[in-house]
């Protein structure tokens, strides 16, 4: 039982993870009917802001780290909305995807030559505290993952659901030339849909560093999970997204546990397509 | 209002309207007839910006809508009601409607224009919290027009909004339509059913082919023989 408690936990903490990328792929994909593997790339540049912030700042100011990430996040939505995407609205969705591969391929080679290829390690203060919690143990790093995700998952979920943005952004995701009718510019936003989902995964970037190693092509696992998770949880679902990385994050712990942690991955692409065989349009229907 | 003069529409090569020439004044209804296929939704698409057109004009109290994005022109004040509705299925009847108050001038009294909606589609206000997708066609209509109604626009262009409906719902809808004029709607209606479209409006066109064939007052074309063998079934 105290084993279960602990392996559901550790499920939890990656499935949050998980879900605040699958979120930020769910949205874009959305609004232009594109996965958008270019996250991937600005996942690393978040774990690389946390490298630094703490490298020139000092470990106290790790969490700070979000704020840069933010902003940075904010700028590379818009630049990448603006020279890679916007250009092929109109085209066939397959050269939005083809690229978004090459979007990611040139991110992940910039930070490769911007900060050199190595991996390292992030001394967050949190990873040396930890936590007995009846019989879960884990770190404070793992804690704060697992808070934050959760937080900024049901912050964008209040964002999507609750505000006119949001709003705006489910209409035009539903029917572009019918959200122009209601004076919606689809340019607009698919700029705020952007920004939203860049934000989302430069602060799991901030989030996900200290507990992995920080590197150029990072981000590349974690982003094709994403994607699986947001197939998982229906092409363009906001519930989905998030319950799906919760499964996934579940999944994998509990079979790496109890089959063998050889395959860990193995599980993720094996309940992806034992879930699609059995419902094609994921969990949530769109 | 608004004025059509000498519009050609093209999709790609092949030519959909032919010199049209239509127009609307403040406080009318007037009625677009046609066969399917006729190009009335064109004509609408045309004005509402939807699809481009180069050759002619178009204007909004004399100000040419020529190269305007259709987002653009909806915050003018011209509400385009496309066929079947085009809600969003995935949001709430609330929530439709308060999409459609992103094309009007302000936001506020928020309440107060959802109630002079539910006043209208009483049924709306039992199901505001549904998602719309649920909806029956004819109640789905009446979100659309109700949703076109939050913005308080200028000028209102509805698609065949009886499409498909029972006779009941055909006059039920005809009775909104006018009841969006008394309180002050200008209303270019496009319509299949061409003896429900010029009882309640007070001027027509006729569209074959795209062409503009026949136009006049509603009351001499409802007694033309020919516009009844062709539109009325008689
Ligand atoms: N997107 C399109 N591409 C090419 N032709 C079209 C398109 N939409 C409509 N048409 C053609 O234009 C003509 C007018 O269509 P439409 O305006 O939809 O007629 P209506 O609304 O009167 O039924 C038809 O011949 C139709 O086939
Ligand atoms: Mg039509």
């Amino acid at each position: 039982m105290a084993e279960f408690l602990q392996y559901t936990t550790n499920g939890l903490i990656a499935g949050s993870s998980y879900g605040l990328l699958a979120l930020a792929m769910t949205l874009i994909y959305g609004i232009l009917s594109v996965p958008n593997f270019a996250l991937g790339g600005i996942y690393a540049l978040g774990a690389f802001v946390a490298f630094y912030v703490v490298q020139w700042m000092g470990p106290g100011y790790y969490l700070f780290s979000i704020v840069p990430a933010v902003l940075i996040g904010m700028i590379i939505a818009i630049v990448t909305e603006r020279l890679v995407f916007r250009p092929l609205y109109d085209a066939p969705h397959a050269a939005g995807f083809i690229a978004a591969l090459g979007l990611y391929s040139i991110l992940e080679g910039s930070w490769a030559i911007l900060f050199d290829p190595t991996w390292r390690k992030i001394a967050s203060p949190y990873n040396d505290i930890v936590l007995q919690l009846g019989p879960i143990c884990l770190t404070m790093q793992r804690l704060i993952i697992l808070v934050f995700c959760l937080l900024f998952a049901l912050a964008t979920y209040y964002l999507v659901y609750r505000t006119l943005t949001g709003k705006k952004i489910r209409a035009a995701s539903e029917n572009k030339s019918v959200a122009q009718l209601m004076g919606i510019s689809p340019f607009t936003t698919t700029t705020m849909t952007f920004i939203v989902g860049c934000v989302l995964v430069m602060i799991a970037g901030v989030l996900d560093a200290p507990a992995a190693l920080v590197g150029a092509s990072m981000g590349l696992t974690p982003i094709t999970k994403a994607f699986i998770v947001v197939a998982l949880g229906g092409l363009g679902s906001v519930p989905g997204a998030i319950m799906g990385g919760l499964i996934l994050g579940l999944g994998e712990n509990y079979g790496a546990a109890y089959i063998s942690s050889m395959y860990k991955d193995l599980f993720s692409y094996g309940l992806f397509i034992v879930v699609l065989l059995i419902l094609p349009n994921g969990l949530y229907r769109r | 209002m608004i004025n059509l003069q000498e519009l050609n529409v093209y999709y790609g090569k092949s030519q959909a309207l032919h010199d049209i020439s239509i127009s609307v004044r403040s406080g009318e209804i007037v009625a677009l007839i046609g066969a399917n296929g006729a190009g009335k939704t064109t004509v609408l698409k045309a004005i509402s910006g939807l699809i481009p057109w180069s050759d002619g004009e178009i204007t909004l109290n004399d100000q040419s809508l020529r190269g305007k994005k259709a987002e653009r022109i909806a915050k003018m004040g011209i509400a385009h009601v496309p066929e079947r509705g085009g809600i969003f299925g995935k949001m709430t009847v609330l929530e439709n409607l308060e999409i459609g108050t992103v094309a009007g001038s302000q936001r506020k009294d928020l309440e107060q224009r959802f109630d002079k909606v539910f006043k209208l589609f009483p049924r709306l206000k039992e199901r505001r919290s549904q998602l719309s997708s649920q909806l029956s066609g004819g109640e789905r209509q009446m979100l659309a027009i109700g949703r076109a109604m939050m913005s308080d626009p200028q000028l209102y262009l509805l698609d065949e909004p009886t499409l498909g409906m029972s006779p009941l719902m055909v006059r039920h809808l005809a009775n909104i339509v006018e009841e969006v004029r008394n309180q002050g709607g200008t209303i270019l209606l496009v319509e299949q059913n061409a003896r429900m479209a010029l009882k309640i409006s007070q001027r027509a066109y006729v569209l074959e082919i795209g062409r503009v064939t026949r136009q006049g007052a509603s009351e001499e074309l409802l007694q033309d023989e020919k516009i009844i063998k062709a539109y009325l079934g008689l």
